[in-house]
């Protein structure tokens, strides 16, 4: 019996790692290397990664820059309403502690509003650095 | 984790529970769309329909408001062009044009001319990219997904030279007041020229598959469509005027640079539609592509920062251009008011400057092309169907970063 729960969390695990779909949450100016990153020439769909129309099909957020006060209640309301497993990768300098837009008063740090599992760095980041995140998140799906 | 406090900001406007009640009234019923939306997301509309027709669209704009304008107001001039630029990256060799420009009037600098011609052609290289940016959206607003893989294709190269010539993909901060950043190399020359004529022959196949397919003729053509009364009395800029029969370019009326020493035609379309607005840059694409070539072919040799910021740093010949630019920290804007005008790839951008003695401004004004066209965006949108809203939205190329600074 143990056996046959092991074999079916990891055949699950593989499921996740090769599935994760962000939905179109495009929250501020990154989105261009976002789009870059699915563009054919880095082509992120070759890691399973394509982004979703409806949320309640999507299981990754990429929170794509800088969220502002008025966006990040979307924000919250799009995490919750997602299945779980769920997980959050936030991009950009904006998103880690303000960036360029340091002491604004209509931003919000990403780890402010939701749980976040991994940072890019870079103004913007490039879609390596992107696409090395989500390597990366898969890698922590597979150990969990 | 700490909870964000998303209900406890006195006098905030923007937390209301539910946001169908907003219209309340309104006959018909209030479609709420946004900010996530199969689209690119951070905007919101209220449309109101009846039936399957759009009667009234009410936007719900500022879900990138990051408070450039207020944020430039405590810091030293020369940190505007990389604050400045974040409100329209994959442009950010036009958007940063019109601060340059007030401030080099500020501080008494006049470029090189080498210089000058290397602003535009950046300026210009940025337009293509953009451009082809707003149709790759446009693509996926319309279900065209292979549009958008071709598009990025052919940006992706635009980065990769930008890479090389400036440093960085997408924020390029090339212009600086007094000059560029960086000067262009024989290589660089030999690979802008390669870049342009790989372009031209890619847009030729991406024409036949998404300006000359009849299902995106279908969905553009005779939509939302703007008179050039209506685009005068809105205030539309850019493309999206020229799309209506509105001859206005800043390049052409104002001419900045090395603009007034090229030869080129603006482009103009009659219909006003939103097939309109997507040909005239798509005619814009082979503008760009022309001056460019046009930049490569008379390129002035001389210094591409300005002598009088050589000449206060004596080391500028050891530490090279980045010794020059420490130059600024110790230079003093002339009290006064100046303003900056450029065309962006969507349109007017407008600085306006109030400087005090010190390094820090008293006030910047930055008007962007997006924010100016988003009125007839919601104009152009009303008696269609609901079905065409992403194609008259995507046809103005709102950015809302852009928008919403």
């Amino acid at each position: 019996m143990k056996i046959v729960k092991k074999t079916i969390d990891k055949l699950g695990k593989w499921g996740i790692k090769w599935s994760l779909w962000p939905p179109h949450l495009v929250t501020a100016c990154c989105g261009v290397e976002f789009g870059h990153a699915f563009g054919s020439a880095y082509d992120a769909e070759r890691f399973g990664m394509l982004p979703m129309g409806s949320l309640r099909q999507s299981n990754v957020i990429i929170i794509e820059g800088t969220i502002t006060l008025k966006m990040a209640k979307y924000i919250k309301y799009v995490y919750d309403q997602m299945p779980e497993p769920k997980y959050v990768l936030a991009m950009g300098a904006c998103a880690l502690k303000g960036g360029v837009f340091y002491g604004s008063y209509h931003m919000v740090p990403a780890s402010n509003v939701v749980p976040v599992h991994g940072y890019i760095s870079g103004c913007p980041p490039t879609p390596e650095g992107l696409l090395k995140a989500v390597t990366e998140l898969q890698r922590e799906i597979a150990a969990e | 984790m700490t909870e964000w406090p998303f209900n406890q900001r006195v006098g905030s406007t923007f937390f209301i529970d539910a946001e169908e009640k907003l219209l309340e009234g309104r006959r018909g019923m209030v479609l709420v769309v946004g900010p996530q939306h199969p689209g690119s997301g951070h905007m919101r509309l209220f449309v109101v329909l009846d039936g399957d027709l759009i009667t009234e669209v009410v936007p719900d704009p500022g879900f990138v408001h990051r408070g450039v304008e207020k944020l430039a107001e405590n810091r030293p001039y020369w940190t505007l062009i990389p604050l400045v630029e974040k409100a329209s990256i994959m442009d950010s060799a036009n958007i940063t044009y019109p601060v340059v420009l007030a401030l080099e009037r500020a501080l008494g600098l006049e470029p090189p001319p080498r210089a000058k011609y290397l602003r535009v052609l950046m300026a210009e290289l940025s337009r293509v990219r953009t451009h082809l940016y707003d149709m790759a959206l446009l693509g996926i607003f319309l279900g065209h997904s292979t549009a958008f893989m071709w598009s990025f294709a052919i940006q992706d190269l635009y980065a990769e030279v930008f890479a090389k010539i400036t440093g960085a993909r997408t924020t390029i901060s090339y212009a600086v007041p007094g000059g560029v950043r960086r000067d262009i190399k024989p290589s660089h020359v030999e690979l802008v020229e390669k870049l342009l004529a790989k372009t031209e022959a890619k847009l030729r196949d991406f024409k036949t598959l998404f300006l000359d397919n009849p299902v995106t003729r279908a969905r553009l053509e005779g939509v939302g469509t703007l008179d050039a009364k209506a685009v005068a009395e809105l205030g539309v800029v850019g493309p999206f005027a020229r799309a209506s029969g509105v001859r206005y370019d800043v390049r052409k009326v104002h001419p900045y640079d090395a603009y007034g020493e090229l030869d080129f035609e603006i482009a103009v379309e009659k219909a006003g539609d939103a097939m309109a607005r997507t040909l005239v840059r798509w005619r814009e694409i082979y503008t760009s592509i022309d001056i460019a070539r046009q930049i490569l072919k008379s390129l002035p040799e001389s210094d591409v920062i300005d002598q009088a910021l050589l000449f206060k740093n004596p080391e500028y010949r050891r530490e090279g251009i980045s010794g020059v630019l420490g130059v600024y920290t110790y230079i003093y804007p002339e009290l006064g008011e100046y303003h900056g005008m450029a065309e962006a790839s969507r349109g007017l951008t407008y600085v306006q400057l109030f400087t005090t003695s010190s390094q820090r401004l008293y006030r910047m004004r930055l008007v962007t092309p997006s924010w100016r066209n988003l009125r007839a965006m919601v104009e152009a949108m009303r008696g269609q169907r609901l079905a065409d809203m992403p194609a008259v939205y995507m046809s103005f190329g709102y950015f809302p970063p852009e928008a919403d600074r």
